[in-house]
């Protein structure tokens, strides 16, 4: 796949950088206008530099302009070079230079004295930890096996590029766990990447969207479904939404929750948690019913008209039907001559397929159009039963289609909320089969688009995955039964905590964890606490201490993402994400991985030696272990490096020997905005199925195999039998065959069970609100004041029936446990449902609480299953609980703005330090 | 003469709080205190029927300010040559009469430095033609700022583009608040504040 490289040998002036530092004069009427002091003034009129970089505080990488002066960070404003956020910025964004200079910090590498939980630490030195760390791992590593380490990432407030992380597990011969991947994005994601062969789009899915760029002018209708952009990612997605909706498309909001997009939708459909994929069936069922697709991209573009052997359950290949092979042919059935036909890409005029009907009987063999498959598979869900189902009512149900059928070209934009649930691969699929029918992609105001591949780039460095043996690679938890997890090779966490509690198939011993805190992520925290509890060796690198640091036995300090490098190519420009300065002795995530890589190799690792090396690192035949089925990434053949600038350099220049340095690049950005090789006329291309393959004299189509939008997810079944097209090795079948077609199963909590509602009444939800992204933030005064504490919202008519009083205190109890939160009695959710931001406090953490028991959603979900099949995920969302008043609030936590005082920076104790001092000793 | 205000297009605003955070890095405005705050109006009416929407509140840069009048030291002016209302807060005696005088509650004592603060409509950033902290930032694009005396400016074309029916102000008591709010009653029916 071509990619944009960092070349200086061509680029497109982008351009200039807009409006400097705005120098403030200094005239006594306006000085005193601002509460700060009046020296802050003539300092900026002295010397601001303005740095360009991107945000982390989310998923959204929005562009940013960091106001610097005399190395000190003051200000923060968006960056209207931005290709997603236009010089917009959200408040989360806004307050990292409070998280910046946070006095909570971890300023040092700190280890342990005292019980765990005492949260007393020694101050120790980074050649000391990485030692001490390096000696344990092996021991562990000797013992146990390298499964018996895990290394944990992402789930807020990491900087998602685990490429050294992947990399460091491929040569250790273990593997990482997070809280999301599995029931974050991925389930939309891997079934997006069967079905029409990329990443599904969406508003959060990664970084955000360029209304500009997909025509939004051109969007009749914007569905969005559990997608919350304003609260999620403001700038680079809220900000596009809120301008498609000024545009003039409709809009209907699938959500409990009335978010801010559904305060301004046509129509707002508050569906009960969980339920969401029988509303996706019927809106299936009712636009093939009514006969409200579009046939052309139906008949044309899509596997749909294909003829599925009901007895293998792939589609009928030409030869066993009879006819001659063909590649790319597939065989329908043909309406005018009402006789089975071979169908040649990309399609045949003489031919009539029809897309209902049978079984047909060819050559023996019983087959019916996957159109009709799926149509008898979702036929069940009636606008009627959805409505009773899913708590609708059914005329806003019936509106909301045609809505949506209607007024094409639109687009539906999921979010998490489908993940979190037992039905997640089934949202993907749903979602795929509608746009597809609607005919809504690659055109002006679809979000599905297939712009140019010289355009996005993630400088990932090589993550050396021909490292892992067959061997270590199929003890991952979870790979065999659940084998999307396959794609970025992710621990199923709950089959992890079962090891851990039961020793089968093995325990885990050692964590080395990168998230924030992993007490509000992962579900069922209390039985968390014990796993952790039971490791030999838990090591956690972040910015600051959190609940999961009360169970370590070394903390380290990473940097804030003012602090960092790295870059992103978004649409089609490259930006950086260049450090504004470096405090105490902060190390940033990929460098860990570097540093514990080269101790090991010191210390005479033998696959460690050899990841220094580039010869054995390159992906050649010899070097491939035997069954290794899949192509290692780019850079592969690029060593460790000890430093982010060296490691982004060699990335760079491993696809481009005359690419620029890091530093020059950061320069180039400077002056022009950000590097560009593609045109926006050439990266904005539409209809790019229809675009005709030089090489083959026909249409290019979809990058699937088949070349058409495959609604029938034939790959899914292939997926479950052997781990293609992600397994690097061949793996057996799981335990139960992958159904390419759409299924509904009620939550493994359902309100439908009776005798469960009797004790538990209540469905709750969780989900963002826009100050909050994960864990992070709950230490920053700005965000803290404003939103203290978590809310759960009840409506009025559950508000009486459970004496709940407005911003009174209640517990939220399920099966599993109990937890507190603030009333909100609003009609913002449906009577029978709750929802609750999760939160933890960093004021309690050195407690007995250890600040994640008071107030987190995740003291009531399930670890256990059902899970999702094909992906595995658990249910965040979608559970019974019951609600009662309490007393008080928890003990020892802070709702008054002045209490957050202790937080904000008190600069007679910030270090500015050089951010290579803490390799000496290892590097 | 010009009358230097801001248009909020309420259509627009997706409730984010981003303004108030950039008011308040902009501004160095204190731990619990806001010069502007956003407000949930709603939602109102029959589950799931029902309209909800958000207001940011601040300074209204009124015509005849009551706050002016109160002040006994002159702190408190409304500026010649644009309208806009400032306190000078090497005048100000911290007294509050302003604040209590305001019928906005837009004004904040701030406790450390015994003065009273508020929107200032970000008068140091104008001063070198940039825009409000919090227009700037405001991802919704829901925040114009500009001349209401300009028929040609960002907030005068907003108003005569909404039409008089989608254009609110908050409750007039003889001070003239000059800021306006957009509120399409296809978005939600705009609720009466007093």
């Amino acid at each position: 796949m071509g990619k944009a490289q960092i070349t200086r040998r061509s680029f497109i002036g982008a351009t200039a950088i807009a409006g400097l530092a705005a120098a403030v004069a200094a005239d006594a009427e306006l000085t005193g206008l601002v509460s700060k002091p009046k020296e802050a003034f003539a300092a900026e009129e002295s010397e601001t530099r303005i740095v360009k970089t991107l945000c982390a505080g989310c998923v959204g990488r929005c562009g940013v302009l960091a106001h610097v002066q005399n190395g000190r960070v003051v200000k923060l404003e968006g960056d209207p070079d931005h290709v997603y956020s236009k010089g917009n910025i959200c408040a989360k964004g806004l307050s990292f230079i409070q998280a910046l200079y946070n006095p909570n910090r971890i300023k040092y590498p700190l280890k342990r004295v005292g019980e765990r939980g005492s949260n007393q630490w020694e101050r120790i030195s980074w050649e000391q930890a990485i030692d001490e760390i390096t000696d344990q791992l092996l021991e562990i590593e000797e013992k146990y096996g390298a499964e018996a380490i895990q290394v944990g990432y992402t789930g807020g407030g990491s900087t998602y590029y685990d490429g050294y992380a992947s990399r460091w597990c491929h040569v250790m011969g273990c593997h990482k766990y997070e809280p999301g991947g599995l029931q974050c994005l991925q389930p939309r994601q891997t079934m997006s990447r069967l079905m029409w062969g990329q990443n599904n789009n969406d508003f959060v899915s990664y970084e955000g969207l360029n209304a500009e760029f997909i025509c939004g002018d051109q969007t009749k209708c914007m569905v969005l479904w559990g997608s919350n952009p304003s609260s999620s990612c403001v700038a680079s997605a809220g900000r596009p939404a809120a301008q498609i909706r000024a545009w003039g498309a409709k809009t209907v909001v699938v959500d409990p929750r009335m978010t801010a997009d559904a305060a301004k939708a046509d129509v707002w459909l508050p569906v009960r948690p969980g339920s969401d994929v029988a509303l996706l069936m019927c809106w299936i069922n009712y636009i093939m019913d009514n006969r409200l697709y579009n046939e052309e991209s139906v008949l044309r573009w899509t596997n749909m008209p294909y003829l599925i052997n009901l007895e293998t359950g792939f589609t009928l290949k030409p030869e066993e039907a009879g006819f001659e092979p063909e590649e790319l042919a597939y065989v329908v059935w043909d309406a005018n001559t009402n006789a089975a036909r071979k169908m040649s890409y990309p399609y045949d005029e003489s031919l009539a397929p029809a897309l209902e009907g049978g079984p047909y009987v060819v050559n023996g063999i019983e087959c019916k159009p996957a159109f009709q498959l799926i149509h008898e598979r979702c036929s069940e869900w009636t606008v009627e039963k959805a409505a009773e189902t899913c708590w609708l009512e059914p005329g806003m149900i019936e509106e909301a289609i045609r809505l949506y059928a209607e007024n094409t070209p639109g687009f539906m934009s999921m979010g998490m909320t489908g993940d979190h649930a037992v039905n997640s691969p089934q949202v993907g699929i749903c979602q795929l089969i509608l746009e597809a029918m609607l005919g809504n992609y690659s055109k002006p105001g679809t979000m599905m688009q297939m712009f140019s591949a010289d355009g996005p780039y993630w400088p990932e460095p090589g993550t050396l995955q021909h490292f892992m043996s067959e061997e270590q690679y199929k003890k991952r938890f979870g790979c065999i039964e659940y084998k999307a997890g396959c794609r970025r090779e992710w621990t199923h966490n709950s089959l992890m905590l079962d090891g851990i509690m039961t020793g089968e198939p093995y325990r885990v011993r050692a964590v080395i964890e990168r998230s924030c805190n992993k007490m509000i992520n992962m579900p069922n925290a209390a039985k968390w606490a014990e796993a952790y509890e039971s490791m030999d060796l838990n090591v956690h690198h972040f910015m600051y201490p959190t609940s999961f640091s009360m169970f370590c036995d070394y903390l380290l300090p990473t940097t804030e993402w003012l602090e960092n490098h790295w870059g992103a190519g978004l649409e089609n420009k490259f930006y950086v994400r260049q450090p504004t300065t470096h405090l105490w002795e902060a190390v940033e995530d990929p460098m860990l991985f570097s540093l514990l890589a080269k101790a090991m190799a010191d210390k005479g690792h033998q696959r460690f030696i050899d990841s220094f090396d580039p010869e054995k690192c390159k992906p050649t035949p010899e070097n491939l272990p035997e069954g290794f089925l899949i192509d290692p990434g780019e850079a592969t053949q690029i060593p460790w490096e000890a430093t982010m600038e060296d490691m982004l350099t060699a990335n760079f220049r491993s696809q481009d020997p005359d690419a620029m340095s890091w530093d020059e690049l950061c320069d180039y950005v400077q002056e022009h905005g950000y590097y560009q090789e593609t045109s926006d006329e050439d990266y904005q291309q539409f209809y790019v199925y229809a675009q005709i393959d030089e090489e083959t004299g026909k249409p290019q189509g979809f990058s699937t195999p088949s070349k058409k939008l495959e609604c029938y997810g034939e790959q899914i079944i292939t997926l479950g039998r052997t781990g293609a097209p992600w397994a690097f090795y061949e793996l057996e079948p799981a335990s139960y065959e992958y159904d390419p077609l759409p299924y509904y199963r009620e939550p493994n909590e359902s309100p439908l069970d009776e005798e469960l509602a009797a004790e538990y009444p209540l469905v709750i939800t969780g989900g963002h609100v826009s100050m909050y992204t994960h864990g992070t933030l709950r230490n920053v005064p700005w965000i803290r004041e404003r939103f203290p504490v978590p809310e759960v919202w009840v409506n009025p008519v559950d508000a009486e029936k459970y004496g709940i009083e407005h911003k009174g205190w209640v517990w939220i109890e399920s099966k599993r446990g109990k937890t507190q939160a603030r009333a909100n009695i609003t009609k913002r959710i449906a009577p029978g449902v709750t929802w609750m931001e999760r939160f933890w406090y960093p004021e309690t953490v050195g407690t007995s609480t250890k600040g994640y028991t008071e107030s987190n959603i995740n003291m009531l979900t399930d670890d256990q299953g059902p899970f999702a099949d094909f992906i595995g995920s658990v249910t965040y969302r979608g559970f019974q609980v019951k609600i009662t008043p309490a007393d008080s609030a928890p003990e020892g936590i802070w709702t008054e703005p002045e209490q957050f005082e202790a937080w904000l920076p008190n600069f007679d104790e910030v270090e500015v330090t050089d951010d290579k001092d803490q390799f000496k000793g290892v590097y | 003469m010009s009358k230097m205000t801001m248009v909020i297009d309420l259509d627009r605003c997706i409730g984010c709080y981003a303004c108030e955070i950039a008011c308040k890095q902009e501004n160095d405005v204190s731990l619990g205190s806001y010069w502007n705050k956003v407000q949930t109006m709603g939602p109102y009416g029959d589950f799931p029927h029902v309209e909800m929407y958000f207001l940011p509140t601040m300074c209204q840069h009124c015509e005849n300010p009551t706050c002016v009048s109160v002040c006994p030291t002159g702190a408190t002016h409304q500026r010649e040559e644009d309208g806009i209302v400032l306190v000078d807060r090497d005048k100000c005696i911290g007294c509050q009469y302003c604040a209590m005088a305001c019928p906005y509650g837009a004004r904040t004592f701030n406790k450390k430095q015994k003065v009273v603060e508020k929107c200032t409509l970000c008068a140091h950033l104008q001063s070198v033609g940039d825009k409000p902290a919090c227009v700037k930032c405001c991802s919704g694009a829901a925040r114009l700022f500009g001349d209401a005396e300009d028929p040609e400016s960002d907030v005068s074309k907003a108003l005569a583009e909404a039409g008089s029916d989608a254009v609110h102000s908050m409750p007039d008591v003889g001070n003239g608040p000059s800021i306006r709010y957009i509120l399409h009653s296809s978005i939600a029916t705009w609720k009466e504040l007093i």
